[in-house]
């Protein structure tokens, strides 16, 4: 394409001018409090890796100087390994799948319900008025308050579990959708009127898509959220999924493979973010500049 | 007008003429307030003006005179609290594509490429594709963008974002184009540029056109008339025709010529006098 198309910094650091600046922040001291610093990349991974060394170091130095019984702390070798022998010989993965299908139906439920809810919400006022009292009040609300209520109404199968986690997020959902589409810039909505669109036109070819990037960093935030949700969702009535795992390991007193749970937790949610990272890349090229 | 006696309005003088006319627009006895709990504020009061067709009418005057909200209301975008906006004869009631809108902030659609954001109109009425791509290659090569038919509005510069932005309500064939402070967030040498390409796609396309501006020599270079407005309560103070030799040379030989000194000079003083006195 003829167009000149502007560099992205990442490229123009192979200059050798970019080189020899950023050797030189190397080689100058670490300055730790000074406002608006500017972290060569390496010092940025390096810091990264020595926060989480010492983090493990203490927890691996507390579980192997016998202060805290293994059976109360394992150290961070063995909750590794017992991750290894839950996934070689215990059929975990059957677990983690069904904790993954869990959390996706119930995302997926709540944003088919916010995402077309909180827009209309933000673009029209009166849909605004009538609905957001109700939201407002729901999302203090503590999703887990509802588990004897849906124990009752949906028994203790898959249902229950899909409405808890679908409750812990919606509300949240609704009101970070109906937010950013009420950020869509006036100027947009009025130069789409003054070139003659109706309210469904622009609704559809202006706010929706103005508001889209937001919406999708709102669904990323929601998501993590969701997986926070889980173990409460699968301790109550647990058959399977991580959380039920996590229940049954403590029974036994299994503190290695309840903690490797939540390693898996953890991972997962940091793939999930992985990808939604992607697909905003993916999906919203023209972000990366602004407005 | 009943409804004007109707209206719980401040004393008020009389429109010189109510009766709607068939120019191009017509604005009657105007005025806008804003109530708040400090108060009414008036923002514009009686305003009568007529715009012929074809007539680029530039409204010069300090903030706070209301010109915004004039342009605004002509637009649609706001209602008049009393009085009434014609175009060609029809009351202004809304938006309508017949008054196309152009920001000082840039408007262009960030998610559609320029082709797309110059087509965004005419794909609202439903054009066939063939018709609505060949009508948005004419524009964009108006505006000089054709080597940034499929960049986004990211990769472009200031200027060039507020080109797409002409191009696009060009293409939509507006009756009349409305301009606010369009190149005021433009460095000065991309604003000359902008000047030339607004003589030039002007010359070519006889759109009436209505700029509001604080910058004098602007309205100058650019208005067979300048509205010049006063502020407390915002109203005409002067209507001004620069008879200048618009086409004969560049800009830069114009804007030395003595009429052109003279003009702007006359209009300088009319803002000092107008301009609050309290600084001293």
């Amino acid at each position: 394409m003829a167009f000149a198309v502007q560099i992205p910094p990442e490229q123009t650091t192979t200059t050798p001018e970019h080189l020899s600046r950023m050797e030189q922040d190397e080689d100058a001291p670490l300055r730790v409090f000074k406002f608006g610093a500017v972290l060569p990349r390496s010092t940025t991974l390096l810091l990264g890796i020595v926060g989480w060394g010492v983090l493990l170091a203490v927890w691996q130095l507390l579980a192997e100087t016998g202060s805290m019984s293994s059976l109360v702390l394992p150290g961070p070798a063995a909750v590794v390994s017992a991750l290894y022998r839950l996934f070689a010989e215990r059929d975990f993965i059957g677990d983690v799948t069904a904790s993954i299908v869990r959390v996706l139906e119930s995302f997926l439920a709540a944003c088919l319900v916010a995402v077309p809810l909180g827009i209309v919400m933000g673009a029209f006022r009166p849909i605004e008025a009538l609905v957001n009292p109700i939201v407002a009040a729901w999302r203090y609300l503590p999703a887990p308050s509802f588990v004897p209520l849906l124990l009752m109404w949906f028994g203790t199968g898959d249902t229950q579990k899909l409405a808890l986690l679908f409750l812990g997020v919606v509300w949240f959902l609704i009101t970070l959708v109906m937010d950013y589409t009420k950020a869509v810039r006036t100027e947009l909505v009025e130069t789409a009127l003054t070139l003659g669109g109706t309210s469904r036109q622009i609704l559809w070819t202006v706010v929706v898509p103005a508001a889209l990037p937001n919406i999708f960093i709102a669904l990323r935030q929601v998501l993590a959220v969701s997986w926070t949700y889980l173990v409460i969702a699968e301790i109550v009535a647990a058959t399977d999924g991580i959380g039920a795992m996590m229940m049954r390991a403590s029974r036994f007193v299994r503190t290695d493979e309840v903690m490797a749970g939540i390693l898996m937790i953890g991972l997962l949610g940091l793939v999930f973010d992985f990808l939604f990272a992607c697909a905003q890349r993916f999906l919203f090229p023209y972000e990366r500049g602004g407005t | 007008m009943e409804e004007h006696a109707m209206s719980p309005s401040p004393p008020m003088p009389t429109p010189s003429s109510t009766e709607p006319t068939r120019e191009k627009l017509h604005i009657v006895g105007v005025s806008k307030w804003f109530t708040s709990r400090m108060g009414r504020t008036t923002a514009l009061q009686d305003i009568s003006l007529k715009i012929h067709d074809g007539e680029f009418v530039v409204l010069l005057g300090a903030s706070g005179c209301g010109k915004s909200t004039l342009l605004r209301m002509i637009a649609g975008l706001e209602v008049p609290s009393a009085g009434r906006i014609f175009a060609e004869g029809r009351e202004i009631t809304s938006p309508g594509r017949d008054r196309g809108l152009i920001f000082q902030t840039y408007t262009s659609f960030p998610w559609l490429t320029v082709r797309k954001n110059v087509e965004y109109g005419m794909r609202l009425r439903g054009m066939p594709r063939k018709e609505r791509t060949s009508q948005a290659r004419h524009f964009i090569e108006l505006v000089g963008l054709e080597r940034f038919m499929d960049a986004y509005p990211y990769q472009l510069s200031g200027g060039m974002k507020q080109r797409v932005a002409i191009a696009r309500t060009l293409a939509n064939r507006p009756e009349v184009l409305l301009m606010d402070e369009p190149f005021g967030a433009l460095d000065p040498e991309t604003r000359w540029q902008m000047h030339d390409l607004m003589s030039d796609v002007m010359a070519k396309s006889k759109t009436t056109v209505i700029m509001v501006t604080h910058d004098v020599e602007e309205a100058i270079l650019l208005a067979d008339r300048i509205v010049f407005m006063g502020r407390n309560p915002g109203r005409i103070r002067e209507v001004i025709e620069p008879a200048l030799e618009k086409n004969a040379g560049d800009k830069e030989s114009l804007r030395t010529t003595p009429a052109f000194i003279a003009l702007e000079r006359k209009i300088r003083c009319t803002m000092r006098a107008d301009s609050p006195t309290t600084l001293q």
